[in-house]
C-alpha cells in the first residue's frame, strides 16, 4: 500500500517540523532575558497596578490571590483557583516573564522600565 | 442514510463529545504546569464526524459541543478561548483531510496545534498580554503528544464505526 506508507511518512515529517519550530521558539524566547524593573498586575485585561520590583511588597488582588515581591522576584500565593498553576509557579524576575492565573483572569508580568514597557 | 438517522447519529456523536469534555473537566491536570493545557478528548468525536460524514457534520458537532459545554461546566472566557481554537482547529483538519496527504495522526496533531494557536490568540487579546505567547511552544509540544494519542485512538475506532454504520444501513 504505497499511499498509506507515504502518508505515515508525511505524518512523521509534519510532527518533526512542528516540534523543531516549537523548540527553536522556546530557545529564542529564553535567550533574550534582561532583569526587570517593575511588576504589572493585569486583571480582566486591565492594569490593576504597577509595582517596583526592587521593593519588597505584598499585594492583595481583590481577594483572588496574593502577589509577593521579595528580593527582586515575584511569586503568587493563596490563589482561590482550582488548578493552582499560579501559586506553584517558580518566582519570576526577567522582562517578559509572566505568571498566568486563567481561572481568575489575572496576569502578573515583569516589565523593563516603570510601566513604560510596550512590547508589540 | 436517511435524514432522521443521520440526525440521531450526530446527536450521539455530540453527546459523546460532551461526555469526553466532562471527563476532561474532572481529571485534575495540575501536574502539567501549562495554563490552558487540555487533553483534547472531545476532538475524537469531532474527527469521527469529519471522517465518517464530512466537514459540515464535523462543524455541527463541534458547535453543539461548544455551546452545550458552555452551559454545563464552563464560563464565557473559557468559551471564547475554545471558540477561536475550535474554528482554527476545524479549518486546518478539514483542509488536511481534504488534501489526503496525512493520516489520522497528522490531521489530529495539526488540529491540536491550531487549537492552541486560537486559544493563545484569544488569551493574549482578552488578557491584554502579548507575553502569553511564551507559553505557546510548551502548548505545541503538549499538543503534539495529546494530538498523536487522539489520532491513534481515532485510527483504531474509525473502521469499526464505519463497518457498524454500513451493516446497519437498513435500520
Amino acid at each position: 500500500m504505497p499511499l498509506k506508507d507515504k502518508r505515515i511518512k508525511n505524518d512523521i515529517i509534519l510532527i518533526a517540523v512542528i516540534l523543531l519550530v516549537a523548540v527553536v521558539g522556546l530557545i529564542l524566547f529564553n535567550s533574550f532575558q534582561s532583569k526587570g524593573a517593575s511588576v504589572e498586575v493585569i486583571k480582566d485585561g486591565k492594569t490593576f497596578g504597577i509595582y517596583d520590583l526592587n521593593r519588597d511588597d505584598v499585594i492583595d488582588v481583590d481577594g483572588y490571590l496574593t502577589v509577593v515581591i521579595k528580593d527582586g522576584k515575584v511569586s503568587v500565593k493563596d490563589s482561590k483557583c482550582k488548578n493552582g498553576y499560579c501559586s506553584s509557579h517558580e518566582p519570576i524576575s526577567f522582562v517578559g516573564q509572566i505568571i498566568v492565573c486563567l481561572p481568575n483572569d489575572i496576569v502578573i508580568k515583569i516589565t523593563g522600565q516603570e510601566g513604560a514597557d510596550v512590547v508589540i | 442514510m436517511n435524514r432522521t438517522k443521520k440526525i440521531v447519529i450526530l446527536g450521539i456523536f455530540t453527546a459523546i463529545a460532551i461526555a469526553l469534555s466532562y471527563i476532561e473537566f474532572l481529571i485534575p491536570m495540575s501536574f502539567i504546569p501549562i495554563p490552558g493545557f487540555k487533553l483534547g478528548l472531545a476532538n475524537i468525536s469531532i474527527m469521527v464526524a469529519l471522517y465518517v460524514f464530512g466537514p459540515v457534520e464535523a462543524i455541527f458537532v463541534s458547535a453543539l459541543r461548544l455551546i452545550l459545554s458552555l452551559f454545563l461546566f464552563s464560563n464565557i472566557k473559557a468559551f471564547l478561548y475554545s471558540l477561536l481554537g475550535a474554528i482554527l482547529s476545524l479549518a486546518v483538519m478539514i483542509l488536511l483531510k481534504k488534501i489526503n496527504k496525512f493520516k489520522e495522526v497528522g490531521v489530529s496533531v495539526s488540529g491540536a496545534v491550531f487549537h492552541n494557536l486560537g486559544q493563545i490568540m484569544a488569551a493574549s487579546f482578552l488578557m491584554n498580554t502579548v507575553e502569553i505567547w511564551g507559553y505557546y511552544p510548551f502548548l505545541v509540544i503538549a499538543g503534539v503528544i495529546t494530538g498523536a494519542l487522539t489520532g491513534i485512538i481515532l485510527h483504531f475506532i474509525l473502521r469499526p464505526i464505519k463497518e457498524f454504520l454500513a451493516k446497519n444501513s437498513n435500520l
